[in-house]
């Protein structure tokens, strides 16, 4: 497939690399993403934080919704609604080489991003200093798992049946900084070792 | 690198760009749009840096073949007949295993069965080779190379030419089936689905290594970022022919004694009957001498092979020949000296 590399606003050249996803005019700071054959216009967040950070770490965020519950007991469904009714769901859009090294940090960001355990901000990139190379229709299907996985977590929520639906999409930018071989990322408190990112 | 040029139309004017079949960032010769062409189940490739080159291969090569029991002379008498630096294809996929595992429970006292679902969300990480190459030892690589050594990882258009052979790859795409394979479950209860999240291609270079020693020819893959001897084999030493040489020797000299005796007290006894009486049994001596002569020469002539596999070192079989009429004949007793040789080995490995 050929898509124009002109920003659907101003008609500027959009910043990215061929293996990327995400795309920034850099002149409007319009953000993109290639979802199949078209640039879609995307919001970016990121926790609300002041320190100094240098690395910008994307991750899909997906408002989700449940279309219809069943369930077996009125605990569980006190529980299912209380953490299903609008989860946001956080799954990682950067290429690691080592996928065991992040562990369960996405059902963990998901658990903060629900509890508002950080407040987010609107933010945006001024400049094309992040990577995003996983197919967002891939980070859709990995999401439909971590949403099942932190209904899990919830506890006693089996025998349930539902279907889960995506009402929208953000990018949101976690901060990281080095400091020797590891990345820290400073607003979920955890560290990577810098070599297991495929490109940062 | 193999390119196949096509042609597709600017999404601005319509005019027609060249592409190859790689994805890139371009632009419309006409109207000067940057244009980005993302090619189907295109694979983006990665080459590994080798920490050594050609050069240095065979003091490297020999220094690690002094650890091993090999043939004493091997080393001072083999010569090197070629050294290549190969870029072997690997595909690396990172990717997760998801789905449900239904867990059945059976109450103890109501005997009701209770259906409980676990959401199984796993990361996974596999390389599979892109090629099929016999005999080099592709399978001795695995993920943790890839991984050890991730920061000499470059991207493959960065790699200048001339520096070695890039095999080109079988697979183009995902291998699916492959690693549906490799986590294949019988367990019904257990659904799941594998979701590729990474998936390159990466080149892994190896420096093939031929030797010649006496009038055989030896076959070496170096790991050039590592330098270990992925895959290789080397005669053995000298002392695991002692042996056979050794039980040779002993039925000669049994056997020469024992006629000898017997030779030397007939021929006191009477001259007459020599020939119908002696000759029989000088025949059948001098057929033993021979014979075990010839097994102790053979054994001396050839001698066994040791394969080397990373830090691992396997005995191979006997290098006993069996071309001529007497070594067929002789090889009920070739195969109970190796079985036997073979199992005394393993015991002091």
């Amino acid at each position: 497939m050929i898509i124009s590399l002109r920003c659907k606003e101003c008609r500027n050249t959009l910043s990215g690399a061929k293996d990327e996803y995400l795309f920034l005019c850099s002149y409007c700071k319009t953000l993109y993403i290639l979802k199949e054959k078209n640039f879609y216009k995307i919001e970016s967040f990121i926790p609300k934080n002041d320190s100094e950070y240098n690395i910008l770490l994307p991750f899909l965020i997906m408002h989700s919704g449940i279309e219809y519950l069943h369930f077996a007991t009125d605990r569980q469904k006190e529980v299912s609604i209380k953490c299903g009714n609008s989860p946001v769901i956080a799954v990682r859009a950067f290429s690691m080489i080592d996928p065991l090294y992040f562990g369960d940090l996405e059902t963990e960001l998901t658990l903060k991003l629900s509890r508002s355990e950080f407040p987010l901000v609107l933010y945006t990139p001024q400049e094309k200093n992040f990577t995003m190379n996983i197919k967002p229709e891939v980070l859709e299907r990995l999401a439909r798992y971590t949403f099942m996985k932190y209904f899990d977590m919830q506890g006693d929520i089996t025998g349930m049946e539902y279907s889960f639906r995506t009402e929208s999409s953000a990018i949101l930018f976690l901060r990281g900084k080095t400091s020797g071989n590891r990345l820290i990322l400073q607003d979920v408190k955890q560290e990577l070792p810098l070599s297991a990112l495929l490109s940062t | 690198m193999y390119l196949r040029t096509k042609t597709a139309k600017c999404p601005e004017c319509g005019a027609a760009i060249k592409m190859s079949n790689t994805d890139e960032i371009t632009s419309c010769s006409h109207c000067q749009t940057p244009v980005l062409i993302k090619i189907e189940n295109h694979l983006p490739s990665y080459i590994m840096e080798p920490s050594f080159g050609t050069k240095d291969t065979t003091s490297i090569l020999l220094s690690k073949l002094r650890h091993y029991l090999i043939a004493g002379d091997f080393i001072p008498k083999s010569r090197i007949v070629s050294r290549t630096l190969y870029y072997i294809p690997f595909i690396y996929t990172t990717g997760f295993r998801c789905g449900e595992h239904i867990i059945e429970e059976k109450d103890r006292l109501t005997q009701e069965k209770t259906e409980d679902t676990r959401v199984i969300k796993s990361a996974f990480k596999t390389l599979i080779p892109a090629v099929k190459l016999s005999g080099w030892g592709t399978m001795n690589i695995g993920t943790d190379h890839i991984l050890n050594n991730r920061n000499r990882l470059r991207p493959a258009g960065e790699k200048s030419e001339g520096e070695g052979i890039m095999l080109r790859p079988d697979i183009s795409s995902v291998p699916k089936d492959e690693i549906n394979l490799h986590f294949m479950t019988h367990n019904e209860n257990i659904k799941t689905e594998i979701i590729t999240e990474n998936c390159i291609i990466v080149y892994y270079p190896v420096i093939r290594v031929v030797l010649k020693y006496r009038k055989n020819i030896y076959h070496y893959s170096i790991d050039a970022v590592s330098g270990s001897i992925i895959y290789g084999i080397a005669p053995e030493a000298e002392n695991n022919r002692f042996i056979p040489m050794a039980a040779a020797a002993f039925f000669t000299a049994l056997f020469t004694g024992g006629i000898g005796k017997f030779l030397l007290t007939s021929f006191v006894g009477g001259i007459i009957l020599m020939p119908v009486y002696t000759l029989p049994v000088f025949g059948t001596f001098v057929f033993l001498l021979i014979t075990f002569i010839y097994m102790a020469w053979i054994f001396y002539r050839n001698y066994g092979e040791i394969v080397i596999e990373r830090e691992k070192v396997e005995i191979n079989k006997l290098n006993i020949p069996e071309t001529t009429f007497i070594e067929k004949i002789l090889r009920p007793v070739f195969k109970i000296i190796e079985d036997s040789i073979i199992s005394y080995r393993k015991k002091n490995l």
